[in-house]
């Protein structure tokens, strides 16, 4: 296993998922990868209010997804909700189409999440295809928006996103930092945002739940749940 | 006639037992004249009457509402100028404002032709920069103006006076729209509000002058720039429209007046002083036990029982506070050893609900309260007859603001203004000792209108292409006669334009932007209606915190209490209890935006509001020097230096005592890290400038993370690696060579700081970036903040030129980090002598510098390095 990542089992008996520092999830037996929360065109949605962002994020986004995907040589991608911040700019389609045919064995799902309902049929003109909130796909229920703590058993394995989590590390020098994580309670993984221009959740340490954040270089298991990963 | 005026302006002064003081005569004539001018005064009243009345004298005619014959009746308009007697058994018109209004007419059949000439009627518009003291001025102004008109011999109509504040009611507004006002009491961001309406050019067609109240309170900051700007466009609309400022008196009168008026315009400009000869005393009031006085805690019983004892002894009492939260824990401790006070005192702050709050005006103005515990909230507004003493809590923080404070006592005639201060630690003695010597002195503190900020000057071009648009060229003009704009450079200008039509400059505009678009007239407007609407709910140039309201309930719904800060509420957890508006309330929920309290008992915690943090001014902090200097030589030459003394033997045992030809600096190795302490008494902006300086150099010698405070008298630096900062220090603390060199290395502590990232937060706001609220869509102000930091970083990443970015960093350098002083303070550092002083345990000093929770974070380490660190932190803490 590569440097920055961490397997979780979230059943005895299933499969592993592994959990990476690009803020992904890679399950190897089906060669599945998923990611949450991109809001592509987030910037374009925010010039076409009248507020100035700049260029670039979505592009830079969409850039390390490819990367993502080829470097694993996923055969499916499942996106768990808010794909695209809202409706598809024809620039975002073009880039998104573009971005599909150079993979077009990739087998795309996206979960449709609360900001995806803007983005309508388009993405199946981009090669994309939708599927409801939560969709079983190999075992693996999809969600966008997480399960509540009193909805977590019994049930198959859960991926979500929507929340955006990060949680803080501090110590001496009062020196502390916010960085994105994953959360884990019971058979559930909350996922943190993949895109750039994305804000959080912080989450805070729960009986039995376990926080993995997510440095530059290393996942670490914040403290208490279990000792930092090492490769 | 306008000596018939006049002798109606004195006789009704006379008959309230006033006789006009000569600065108000001088001001009448003056406005009379057609002149502007700035009044001021330090303390005292009168400003308002001489303003309002000085106008009605110069422009009675024009505001008071004049009938409007229809075309058929148009040969029974009365002669101009010359007001009709209005016949009795004439009812008011449905829409008067009331006061004394009768509309002149020949008889009842006239009446049903009257129309008010809406166009002409607006003439005095009266800018407060409090909303809460609109009402106040408008009450004020409505009986002055009934008041002279009843005794105007010529019989003209009384001048009507409204109020449009972000209170006031739509169908008021509305009310004003059909039937302005001949006076209107509005702030400046309603002001700017009715500047972006379509009919803005016909709202003020009529206008005659402009007062600009509390001068004082708007000049420093962007507030003031707003005003600034909406008298320039209030004079492009009406040519020669004179302005008024009222304000206390400043070190730069000058600049003050050029700030109001422009500074083509501010030469032609009066000054008149409101000089009062009110005696005052500024006192202090010392603990009974002066060598058990803490110097590392806060107030004490002792002093809350004092307190009691003066509070007792005077008819009625304002206790100033700094902070909200310092004004609740009073309250409380003043409760507790008095119960029976219980409704007879109380609690004033801005984070109270309105009626609360003019419940206990109103038991101030009757004389029916003991005390109230307050803070800035009752800095301003209109006077409270039976006050008799100010006490002030704490650091008084400046000399102006002290004795503004002092004002609000002792109004009745041959009454002495006191204001006494108390101490809440021993340091706050020493600035009590040299806030009384600066007063001595004549020294009061000098406020700066801000340099040209792009962030309003952009607001202020949406505002202006909704209000009807602009052409560029004339814009540019009309806001270069202000003096915050005077030197705005074409580059900046041209940098605006692009921002508010393509979101950025020329070579990367943004396609789908589009917030003012030129049209071909050449005219620039604003053609999309929500952004229109989006804009006027953005409108200002303050970012308040995220405020979430404090309610009884959820079932059945009660009374709102007022608003705690959103980060205070989110710590909460259901059941904990904390005290608001001097009760004790239990958590039940947050529910959209609103906290749901129920009544409890027993103790609780007490809300941190951030903000209203008021760095101490250069001028009591040089005086302050000074008293630490006489101290110094053993000269304890004043009752607040003798009750300090023996904080300062502990100081000059444990260290030293800071000395004109030392620089004290003390390091401290404890649990938390490698801290450094350096007294510059240079004030808190300064310091912060020179504590970035500081860690940045010793970072650049070793890369690390480090955290910092500042107060008004000094430094820390902590430093979570090991640092031997007695090695570091001379190279860290050596002057520069030249101000390019300083700006460079400042520029550069400032890229590894969170300064500037945070100066963006209201940047990002008032330029209209980010919005507090988005129409239809609620969007907490807790998402506002975030975004900004967003935008701050993707801005950082993809579009680094970008003009706001530049302001974040430009104003962290000039506002913040004052490096022209930083680079005088360096070299005055440098020509002391380094007192370098080991410590075993905080100094009194020191103590304060540790303890400050709002602090500084200044980096160069990598992500990993830091986070590495922390682990190693975790892990030994695991092992211990």
């Amino acid at each position: 296993m590569k440097r920055g990542a961490l397997d979780i089992r979230l059943a005895p008996d299933g499969a592993a998922l592994t959990l990476l520092t690009e803020r992904a999830v890679w399950s190897e037996p089906t060669r599945a990868l998923f990611v949450a929360d991109l809001h592509l065109g987030k910037a374009a949605a925010f010039r076409a209010a009248g507020a100035p962002a700049p260029y670039g994020a979505s592009e830079e986004t969409l850039g390390r997804l490819g990367a993502l995907a080829d470097g694993f040589g996923a055969e499916r991608l499942i996106v768990l909700g808010d794909f695209v911040h809202a409706a598809l700019t024809d620039g975002l389609a073009e880039s998104l189409r573009a971005w599909r045919r150079a993979r077009a064995a990739l087998d795309c799902l996206v979960v449709i999440g609360n900001h995806d309902r803007r983005a309508g049929r388009l993405y199946a003109d981009c090669g994309f295809a939708p599927i409801d909130d939560p969709t079983l796909v190999d075992g693996v229920a999809c969600r966008h928006v997480p399960l509540e703590a009193d909805a977590l058993d019994p049930g198959p394995p859960t991926l979500a996103g929507h929340v955006h989590p990060v949680a803080r590390i501090s110590g001496r020098g009062r020196d502390s930092l916010r960085l994105p994580c994953f959360v884990i309670d019971g058979r559930q993984i909350v996922l943190p945002a993949f895109g750039e221009f994305t804000g959080g959740w912080l989450v805070r340490p729960e009986e039995g739940r376990r926080i993995v954040l997510v440095a530059p270089d290393r996942l670490i298991e914040w403290p208490g749940s279990a000792a930092p990963s090492r490769a | 006639m306008a000596e018939a005026r006049a002798a109606a302006v004195v006789a009704w002064l006379a008959e309230r037992g006033w006789t006009p003081f000569p600065f108000q005569r001088e001001t009448w004539a003056l406005m009379r004249a057609r002149r502007a001018g700035l009044l001021h005064a330090t303390t005292g009243t009168g400003k308002t009457l001489a303003a309002a009345l000085g106008a009605w004298l110069a422009y009675g005619d024009d505001g008071a509402r004049r009938p409007l014959i229809r075309p058929a009746d148009a040969g029974h308009l009365p002669p101009e100028g010359e007001g009709v007697a209005s016949p009795a058994g004439v009812a008011p018109l449905p829409q008067g404002e009331g006061g004394g209004q009768r509309p002149p007419g020949e008889g009842s059949a006239a009446q049903t032709n009257i129309v008010a000439t809406a166009s002409h009627a607006l003439a005095l518009l009266w800018i407060t920069p409090m909303r809460a003291l609109a009402a106040d001025t408008e009450r004020a102004l409505r009986e002055a103006f009934a008041g002279v008109a009843a005794r105007d011999p010529s019989g003209a109509p009384a001048w009507t006076v409204g109020a449009r504040t972000g209170d006031t009611s739509a169908a008021e507004r509305a009310r004003q729209a059909r039937s302005p006002p001949s006076a209107l009491v509005t702030t400046p961001e309603s002001l700017a509000l009715m500047l972006s309406r379509p009919d803005a050019r016909e709202t003020f067609a009529g206008l005659r002058c402009v007062v600009v109240d509390e001068w004082h309170e708007l000049i420093g900051n962007k507030r003031g720039v707003l005003t600034q700007l909406g008298l320039a466009r209030l004079r492009g609309l009406r040519p020669g429209l004179p302005t008024w400022g009222l304000s206390a008196t400043l070190g730069n009168l000058g600049e003050a007046l050029r700030a109001l008026l422009g500074p083509q315009a501010a030469g032609q400009g009066a000054l008149v002083e409101a000089r009062i000869d009110k005696p005052l005393i500024v006192d202090t009031l010392l603990p009974r036990a002066p060598g058990r006085f803490p110097w590392a805690g806060h107030l004490g019983a002792a002093m809350a029982a004092a307190v009691v004892a003066e509070i007792e002894a005077a008819r009625t009492t304002l206790v100033f506070t700094n902070v909200r939260s310092q004004a609740e824990l009073w309250y409380q401790s003043l409760l507790k050893l008095r119960p029976d006070w219980a409704g007879a005192i109380a609690l004033h702050h801005g984070s109270l609900a309105r009626e609360t709050r003019d419940w206990v005006e109103q038991g101030l103005k009757a004389g029916t309260l003991k005390a109230v515990v307050c803070t800035s909230s009752l800095d301003l507004g209109v006077d409270f007859l039976p006050v008799e003493r100010v006490l002030q809590v704490g650091s008084p923080k400046g000399v102006a603001r002290l004795l503004q404070r002092a004002g609000r006592s002792g109004h009745a005639p041959g009454r002495v203004s006191r204001v006494t201060i108390v101490p809440s630690h021993a340091l706050e003695l020493i600035e009590a000792a040299a806030v009384r010597a600066a007063i001595r002195d004549g020294r009061i503190e000098s406020r700066k209108s801000p340099d040209a900020p792009l962030d309003v000057l952009a607001q202020h071009c949406v505002t202006v292409a909704l209000g009807g648009g602009f052409v560029p060229e004339d814009l540019l003009v009309e806001v270069r006669t202000t003096a915050a704009y005077a030197a705005l450079s074409d580059e900046a200008w041209r940098w605006c334009l692009d921002f508010v039509s393509k979101g950025g400059p020329t070579l990367k505009a943004y396609p789908g932007f589009r917030r003012v678009v030129p049209g071909a007239d050449g005219v620039w407007r604003v053609v999309d209606r929500d952004i229109a609407h989006r804009h006027r709910l953005n409108i200002g140039a303050i970012v308040s915190d995220a405020a979430v309201v404090v309610q009884y309930g959820p079932a059945p719904r009660g009374a709102k209490l007022g608003s705690v800060e959103e980060g205070f509420v989110a710590r909460m957890r259901a059941g904990q209890r904390f005290w608001f508006g001097g009760r004790i309330l239990e958590f039940v929920r947050l529910e959209a935006g609103t906290a749901f309290v129920k009544a409890a008992k027993g103790g609780g915690t007490t809300p941190a509001w951030a903000g209203g943090r008021m760095p101490l001014s250069t001028t009591l902090a040089d005086a302050m020097v000074e008293a630490f200097a006489r101290a110094a030589k053993g000269d304890y030459d004043s009752p607040e230096l003798a009750a300090a003394r023996p904080m300062l033997e502990v100081q000059a045992k444990w260290s030293a005592l800071p000395t004109p030809s030392t620089l004290l600096a003390e390091t401290l190795t404890s649990r938390e890290g490698w801290r450094l302490f350096v007294y510059p008494f240079a004030g808190r902006d300064i310091h912060l400038g020179l504590a970035s300086l500081v860690a940045w150099r010793a970072a650049r010698a070793e890369p690390g993370t480090f955290s910092l405070s500042v107060n008004d008298y000094g430094f820390e630096i902590l430093s979570g690696s090991s640092r031997d900062w007695a090695a570091l220090l001379p190279d860290c603390l050596a002057p520069a060579p030249d101000l390019a060199a300083l700006t460079a290395e400042v520029v550069e502590s400032l890229n590894a700081g969170e300064l500037a990232r945070r100066r963006f937060r209201d940047i990002a706001h008032i330029a209209g970036l980010v919005v507090a609220g988005y129409p239809g869509q609620r969007k907490s102000a807790k998402t506002m903040q975030a975004s900004s930091g967003l935008f701050y970083d993707v801005f950082r990443k993809y579009d680094p030129d970008n003009g706001l970015l530049r302001q974040a960093e430009r104003e962290a350098l000039d506002d913040e980090l004052d490096v022209k002083r930083l680079m005088t303070t360096l070299d005055a550092m440098a020509a002391r002598r380094l007192d370098l002083r080991p410590l075993e345990r905080a100094t009194p000093l020191a103590f304060p510098l540790m303890v400050e929770r709002f602090r500084e974070q200044l980096s160069n380490e990598t992500l990993t390095a830091r986070i590495e660190r922390m682990l190693g932190d975790l892990n030994a803490a695991a092992d211990a």
